[in-house]
């Protein structure tokens, strides 16, 4: 009897070893993961490869990339950290905050900061720039507006959790340093722009409207009420009239994309996840109503900016350039890298009538970011100094 | 390949138990050498070769000694493993210190490329020594067999961070062990226990030491610096006896019965006690083959107190290159000297400060242990003692998740509890039904943990 006992543990314990590359090799159906993954080759062995040991690491990366129950194993992990411990894996760039509102680190290392992040020297440089450019296209009737894009933890400052927070005191340094010595430098210079903080805090919509669940995008229903700020501001450089208008519009939400993983904690169960989005629907455009061309120069909050504009009918020719090295065609999915002051780019990045750059306020540090880039690339070619 | 990767469980580990099984009794040695070799060359290829020249060298050297007992060949076989342990090991730091020096004369440094370290050489080393000056000294038989010595310094379960096996606790075994489906379930919860130590406890809790060491010192509390070193010593623990746990499991699994590594140290109520309940096979290596040649205690008090000194800073370099290795080992060198100076006199104090003592004192050498510099020891110590840092440190949340906090409770009531039971008869046992469902439960759970968290190396593995 006892020996039955010890031989069912060992094969109990040994089936639980093997069970992942058994399953890989019986093709058992697997929990799906949400996420972008990129496929893992299976090296090739050789005596080289073997001996600075990179055909160990390859084979290992494969190896973990292709086991077994994988999926099954992530989805149980994430449930468990999330519902008993309401943490996500380390490493993970999202974060917990009240009420299961979900942040993402980078924001929250900015609400965090305690240092000055830029040159005030570097700051004025890029604001004189800024200015310099925007006289230039304005006196061509094309338009250059610079758009502030709030971060979650601007919008959803009460729902930072104490335990991810810093004692910084109110006002904290994010704000004093970094939005506000932006918004004073571009003033200073009579810079025509958009304020998204300001806009989005003077909306008084429900907030859960303005933001998903995502831990850093805005709804497209915020893109599209700053874009109506920036058709303003168009008219206002260019003195021609484009009207925009938004009215908000639940929809059901994508449930799944391979990027959101990352920002929704898909591979959690029990989460409440969104399964609505607010989106906004426009009037149709009048026939005869001028179509410019708009450019979205920035991070990734452009995306939404660009799907909202397209969406418009406004615009004539729409593109984005992501972080300004990656041009994004009439498909999203043709996605090209681009190198300025190239015949290539030229085409595509000059003879544009609205140039929206996006300042992402976790991003804001002048010195050496796309703003920084694409400004100087810009300014360059309109012989801006 | 730490045993603790997913590489390790689902795949090296089924595979060889199922060769290793499948093969004829006769030929059990052979696959366990191969398994051994394939081990250790997948962490490093470019030093097995080294290994498998030293061992051959050892065999043919041991039976020179066995027959001659000739000092000169025993000196010459240390010798010649002391060098490679210093080449590989030490002569990056030697050089460095150098460089510094000629630095401060106004030379320029030494050309030099930095030595890469082989995993596990200062285990291999130390075995290879003990087996020549055992068979020197007459204490065991040169191996009969080239295949039994070189299986007995690649076995995979100890050969990349120990336990420090002596050739004479293995000779039998290595000939004729016996296998049994009762040592094989022993073997598995072994492993279970030592797999989830390491990855639910000590990796966890490794969050909070390293965001407690990775501070500036500006943002330190005394709060703050003692629950990092405090969760570094829990780290440490569940890291190394978790990794010793599941090399004793493996072993058992084909039929090895190796030595304890670890008896539940912090119990202890005296340095002098934790020293022989923490790597106990460090700790009696450098008892036999240092302490005692030195002269040990039978050359007066004052000669057994620097040989004590002398054999914890060695200890201390052993582990690692660099001077807070050095000041960890002298620090616990000098308590045990203060041990040995106060006799029975500490038996007047009460037990319980003993312990709380003992605990601090040994929270303390973990600190110099962990820091990279002996600078950032001392500001993590500055911290412990009441400095106060004028910044804000980052948030909680950041180095101190929940699941961490919980494994850092978990893991303090875990090492603590056995204190209660030390000094009554009463040992808990549990039903095998339930030690069982517990390793099963321990094994599938760290091992799905482990597929969706970032690994961190095993800390023995760099010495």
């Amino acid at each position: 009897m006892a020996r039955l006992y010890d031989k069912l543990a060992v094969c109990l314990f040994v089936a639980l070893a093997a069970a992942p590359v058994a399953a890989r090799l019986a093709r058992v159906r697997d929990h799906a993961l949400n996420g972008a993954f990129t496929p893992v080759a299976l090296p090739t062995p050789s005596a080289a490869s073997v001996r600075d040991e990179s055909f160990q690491q390859g084979f290992k990366a494969w190896f973990e990339a292709t086991l077994g129950l994988r999926g099954y194993a992530v989805v149980a992990d994430n449930t468990l950290l999330y519902h008993a411990f309401h943490d996500t894996k380390s490493g993970s760039p999202v974060r917990l905050g009240r009420d299961g509102v979900l942040f993402i680190d980078e924001d929250l290392n900015y609400f965090n900061r305690d240092t000055l992040l830029f040159d005030p020297a570097k700051l004025e440089a890029l604001a004189t720039r800024i200015a310099a450019i925007q006289r230039a296209l304005a006196a061509r009737h094309r338009a250059f507006i610079p758009l502030i894009i709030p971060s979650k933890t601007t919008v959803y400052r009460d729902a930072v959790a104490a335990r991810w927070s810093r004692d910084l005191g109110e006002p904290r340094v994010s704000d004093l340093r970094l939005y506000l010595e932006m918004k004073r430098a571009l003033d200073a210079h009579h810079v025509v722009y958009v304020d998204g903080r300001e806009l989005l805090a003077g909306l008084h919509a429900p907030r859960d409207e303005l933001w998903g669940k995502s831990a850093r995008h805005w709804s497209e229903y915020s893109a599209c009420r700053a874009l109506e700020q920036v058709a303003a501001r168009y008219r206002e450089l260019t003195g021609v009239a484009l009207d925009y208008d938004c009215t908000a519009l639940t929809v059901p939400g994508i449930a799944s994309h391979e990027d959101y993983d990352l920002l929704r904690l898909l591979n959690t169960l029990w989460v409440p996840h969104e399964h609505l989005v607010t989106t906004a629907t426009h009037s149709t455009p009048p026939p005869d109503a001028p179509k410019p061309s708009v450019m979205f120069v920035g991070t990734s909050f452009c995306w939404s900016l660009l799907h909202d504009a397209r969406h418009s009918r406004r615009f004539g020719r729409s593109r984005m350039a992501y972080y300004d090295r990656t041009l994004i065609h009439d498909r999203e999915d043709d996605q090209t890298p681009i190198e300025p002051h190239t015949a290539e780019w030229r085409a595509e990045f000059l003879d544009i009538d609205i140039y929206v750059l996006d300042l992402f306020e976790t991003y804001l540090a002048p010195g050496d970011s796309y703003v920084d880039h694409f400004t100087a690339e810009l300014g360059t070619e309109l012989g801006v100094p | 390949m730490p045993f603790s990767s997913l590489l390790f469980i689902h795949l090296f580990l089924p595979a060889f138990l199922v060769a290793y099984y499948a093969s004829p009794r006769a030929a059990k040695n052979y696959v366990a050498i191969g398994a051994s070799l394939v081990f250790y060359a997948w962490g490093a290829p470019r030093f097995l070769p080294v290994v498998v020249a030293l061992g051959v060298i050892d065999f043919v050297i041991s039976h020179q000694l066995a027959r001659t007992r000739r000092k000169l060949l025993l000196a010459a076989g240390v010798t010649m493993h002391l060098s490679v342990l210093v080449y590989f090991k030490y002569s990056n730091f030697f050089v460095g210190e150098l460089d510094a020096l000629l630095a401060h004369g106004g030379i320029s440094p030494l050309t030099w490329t930095p030595v890469v370290l082989p995993i596990g050489v200062s285990f291999i080393t130390f075995e290879e020594i003990s087996y020549l000056t055992d068979v020197y000294r007459g204490d065991a038989r040169p191996a009969r067999k080239l295949s039994h010595y070189l299986l007995f310094l690649t076995l995979f379960p100890h050969s990349i961070a120990g336990p420090i096996f002596r050739w004479k606790d293995l000779e039998a075994q290595l000939a004729e062990r016996v296998h049994s489906w009762q040592l094989a379930r022993e073997g598995f919860e072994r492993f279970a226990v030592g797999l989830a130590k390491k990855v639910l406890v000590a990796d966890s809790v490794a969050l909070i030491a390293d965001g407690v060491f990775g501070m500036p010192a500006d943002q330190l509390t005394p709060g703050l610096a003692w629950a990092g070193a405090c969760a570094y010593a829990l780290q440490i623990y569940f890291d190394f006896s978790g990794y010793s746990d599941m090399a004793i499991g493996l072993g058992k699994m084909i039929g090895f019965r190796f030595k304890e590594n670890f008896d539940r140290p912090y119990i202890s109520a005296s340095i002098t006690e934790f020293w022989t309940r923490w790597h106990i096979s460090l700790s009696t290596w450098l008892r036999d083959y240092l302490y005692i040649p030195l002269g040990g205690n039978r050359r007066g008090r004052r000669r057994a107190l620097l040989n004590l000194m002398i054999v914890f800073t060695l200890s201390g370099l052993w582990h690692g290159a660099a001077w807070t290795f050095v000041l960890w080992g002298a620090f616990h060198g000098a308590f045990v000297m203060c041990e040995r100076l106060l006799g029975k006199r500490r038996d007047a104090v009460p037990r319980a400060i003993q312990h709380i003592a003992t605990l601090v004192i040994v929270v303390i050498g973990w600190v110099f242990f962990r820091a990279g510099t002996a600078g950032h020891a001392f500001d993590v110590l500055a911290a412990m003692f009441g400095r106060v840092g004028d910044a804000i440190g980052p948030p909680t949340a950041d180095y101190a998740p929940h699941f961490a906090q919980f494994a850092f409770v978990a893991g303090a009531v875990i090492v603590l509890a056995p204190i209660a039971t030390k000094y009554r008869a009463w040992r808990p046992r549990l039903p095998l039904a339930v030690v069982t469902a517990a390793g099963l439960l321990a094994f599938a759970g760290s091992a799905i943990h482990l597929t969706n968290m970032r690994i961190t190396p095993l800390i023995y593995f760099k010495f």
